[in-house]
């Protein structure tokens, strides 16, 4: 293989890979980026098992065609640090050069055959699909996914395809979020499927200054295409739990509350928040929304704002960090809070219009310690 | 302060009086629990027929092996283990409520508030050794003291089945003959230290100047040693409701390295972790793994769980994860490993949940029933005074 290429090329490619290389992989040769040269292109793919992404660019001058498996961390450090110019990457005796002017690197490659062959996605395949849209829902949903390793399903974000639209739910048993966006794309049948956290906050990232992208559900992972990269994430086992049993429907008790408001006083009576429950209380009466928390060392803070309120006086206590992630993640500066009792859980919706479509938070609260 | 009345109790040799009072065939004969016969893992008990051989708790088993060819080595039952420490503990809670648990087998009381009703220290002392004897068939050393520091010592005098009550007119002469060695918080280093300064006795410490002492100890330690030496003690009896943390740790006669027998160590561990905090309704968020290496480096690594908990698979999971992912032992072996659960938070603050987890629910379950089982039969054998075989009977 010998091929030459733009500094800041191969730089923007290798970004692209360079955090899906696998960190202590099982398989050493995911350690690798795998480089391929063939009829003028130059494809390059990183894998973990959970993720694999490949992008590929034909603005390289070819000399000869060929693969390799380059270890990721030194190449990509090394590409990084040189100036714009001209890098000319070859391999030799089962050694990898990259030269640019006077600097080279040389190091030892692995075993090509040994990198396992990831899927393609050829173009034009799979749902055309708004790549903002698709990053902001997950956006929206993934702080609430739960970190338990013993609820697999619970580690993923579900998604919810119809053909006229596309729903994602996420919960950590403790709070649960919700955001539907209606769909105008290829879809024709109903069917859920549970998408690995990770991958999509890698799709995020992919999706960053990119208007469309293509999705394409398989059976045991998504495949997204953005120009010319495309990333495959693997699907989590089901099931899902049934959590439409769980969204209130009798919430009668409506406050409607200043998203940054309520943030901030949040925030600022979380502070003698005790340490191991964070529990903040709230206590609502007409027109106005007291918060207060006390530690275990006898500190307290206090503090309180106006609402709209008008139903019977109610407390319910809160775990100040999953309220203040529900603050900051539904985008819309007024917020409807339907409540019930101090016991059952707490329904959060944007206020009016929101561009989030429709977007609904469920918070548990914790049980009000005697004070 | 008024004065206060501790107890220590401390069960003499507990797993292995336990298999022997399982079986009597047993009576008389080096029994040795933990580890194998081949010598893999590591001993968590041996009877005083075994200590005679010179085989010690937390050696490994293959040295065990060669100090007492002929011993009886058991694998150990934990699930026994723990129920009879049940009942031990519920003879405990019926005396006082003030009982701060130090293992499966050990605890302080503090008696101050029942010498009313059960007499004066020394009196309740023999009632707690004799119930124990007479209602499970075990035998227990007991030190009767006015603080935790000299309870302790007095328990451990005169063992196995002994009984030492300090005077507390006569702290002084019973503390200053002792070695430096037996005061809570001196190990074999600070003892090293004291000796080099010519302090083998406490009551060297005491008269030794305390500026000479600083000045190689530094000043907090030459307070805790110099107060310790003196006898005083304010530590109050901590039960597990109002307790930080809970944990347990064991430190081996000599080092041990092989993994499989690190975990087992650990497992039992955790066990006993777990019971305490279902004892004290209590759940920990954070779990944390102690090590000591050979070089006295100690290291915690500790992992905050996605949910409290008292369940004994999740805290062993926990303590797993920490000492193959954590711990960075690149192959050395441990003088010291330890398990706590910390931040621990009441049961009742357990967050409620959209979706109970079946699997949790069913590991919870199954914990509650072996706790139950454990102090049910306690209670049963306590009131119904079922028949128990007796040492030596």
């Amino acid at each position: 293989m010998k091929f030459t290429i733009q500094q800041d090329d191969l730089q923007k490619a290798l970004a692209i890979v360079a955090n899906v290389v696998a960190n202590k992989p099982v398989m050493p040769v995911l350690n690798c980026v795998l480089l391929e040269v063939d009829k003028g292109r130059l494809t390059i793919s990183s894998s973990n098992l959970d993720m694999s992404v490949t992008t590929s660019t034909d603005k390289i001058a070819v000399k000869d065609g060929g693969r390799l498996a380059v270890p990721a961390a030194k190449f990509i450090s090394f590409v990084r640090s040189l100036p714009a110019g001209e890098v000319v990457v070859s391999e030799k005796g089962g050694r990898v050069s990259v030269v640019a002017g006077k600097s080279s690197l040389s190091e030892q490659v692995m075993d090509v055959a040994m990198f396992p062959s990831l899927p393609g996605m050829p173009e034009g395949e799979g749902h055309e699909v708004d790549a903002g849209v698709l990053a902001r829902m997950v956006r929206a949903t993934s702080y609430a996914v739960s970190r338990d390793e013993t609820r697999p399903a619970l580690l993923g974000i579900l998604w919810e395809l119809k053909p006229t639209s596309l729903a994602m739910v996420a919960t950590d048993a403790h709070r649960l979020t919700r955001i539907e966006r209606k769909m105008d794309w290829t879809v024709t049948e109903v069917r859920s499927v549970i998408a690995d956290t990770p991958g999509l906050l890698q799709f995020v990232r992919l999706a960053e200054g990119v208007e469309t992208a293509r999705v394409k559900f398989g059976d045991n992972q998504i495949s997204f295409r953005l120009g010319e990269t495309v990333l495959h994430i693997r699907l989590l086992e089901g099931p899902f739990p049934d959590y439409t049993a769980v969204i209130p429907q009798a919430n009668n008790l409506q406050m409607i509350v200043d998203r940054e408001a309520l943030n901030t006083a949040a925030r600022r009576v979380s502070i003698t928040a005790d340490r191991v429950t964070s529990q903040i209380r709230l206590g609502v009466e007409a027109g106005r929304l007291e918060l207060s928390a006390s530690g275990t060392d006898g500190s307290r803070t206090e503090d309180e704002m106006p609402v709209e309120f008008d139903g019977e006086a109610m407390e319910i206590g809160f775990n100040y960090m999953f309220l203040l992630d529900v603050l900051k993640n539904v985008g819309a500066d007024t917020l409807r809070f339907s409540l019930r009792d101090s016991k059952s859980a707490a329904l959060v919706r944007p206020e009016g219009e929101s561009p989030d479509g429709d977007l609904l938070c469920l918070l548990m609260p914790l049980r009000l310690t005697s004070e | 302060m008024s004065e206060r009345t501790i107890l220590h109790v401390d069960m003499d040799a507990f797993f292995a009086s336990v298999e022997v009072l399982d079986d009597p065939r047993l009576r008389g004969k080096p029994v040795i629990v933990g580890g194998t016969p081949e010598g893999r893992g590591v001993v968590s008990a041996a009877s005083y027929e075994a200590r005679r051989f010179g085989v010690r708790s937390a050696m490994s088993a293959a040295r065990a092996v060669r100090l007492c060819p002929d011993g009886v080595f058991l694998r150990g039952r934990m699930e026994r283990y723990a129920e009879v420490s049940g009942w031990i503990f519920d003879v405990f809670h019926e005396i006082t409520p003030l009982v701060e648990p130090l293992s499966v087998d050990e605890a302080f009381l503090d008696v101050g508030g029942c010498r009313r009703l059960l007499g004066d220290g020394p009196a309740i002392g023999r009632h707690v050794k004799r119930r124990l004897l007479d209602e499970i068939g075990l035998v227990a050393s007991v030190g009767v003291a006015p603080n935790k520091f000299l309870a302790k010592l007095a328990s451990d005098l005169e063992k196995p089945d002994g009984f030492v009550v300090v005077d507390p007119a006569r702290i002084q002469e019973f503390l200053d003959p002792l070695p430096v060695g037996r005061m809570w918080g001196v190990g074999e280093k600070s003892a090293a230290v004291l000796e080099a300064l010519g302090i083998r006795t406490l009551r060297d410490l005491r008269l030794a100047d305390p500026v000479r002492l600083e000045s190689r100890l530094g000043a907090a330690f030459t307070r805790h040693v110099r107060e310790l030496a003196e006898g005083r003690d304010e530590r109050p009896v901590t039960t597990d409701r109002e307790a930080r943390s809970i944990g347990h740790e064991v430190t081996f006669a000599e080092d041990i390295g092989e993994r499989e027998a690190l975990l087992e160590v650990l497992d039992q561990l955790v066990h006993k972790v777990a019971r305490r905090l279902r004892r004290a309704d209590k759940l920990a968020r954070t779990v944390q793994l102690k090590a000591r290496f050979p070089d006295f480096t100690t290291v915690t690594r500790a992992e905050t769980l996605p949910e409290p908990t008292d369940r004994t698979d999740a805290l062993r999971d926990a303590g797993r994860r920490l000492f193959d992912g954590q711990l960075d032992r690149r192959g050395r072996p441990l003088r010291l490993i330890g398990i706590s659960g910390r931040n621990l938070v009441d049961c009742e603050a357990r967050p409620p949940s959209l979706f109970p987890d079946p699997a949790a629910e069913r590991s919870r379950t199954l914990d509650t029933v072996m706790d139950r089982a454990a102090d049910r039969y306690g209670g049963k054998a306590i009131t119904r005074g079922l028949p128990r075989r007796k040492p030596g009977a």
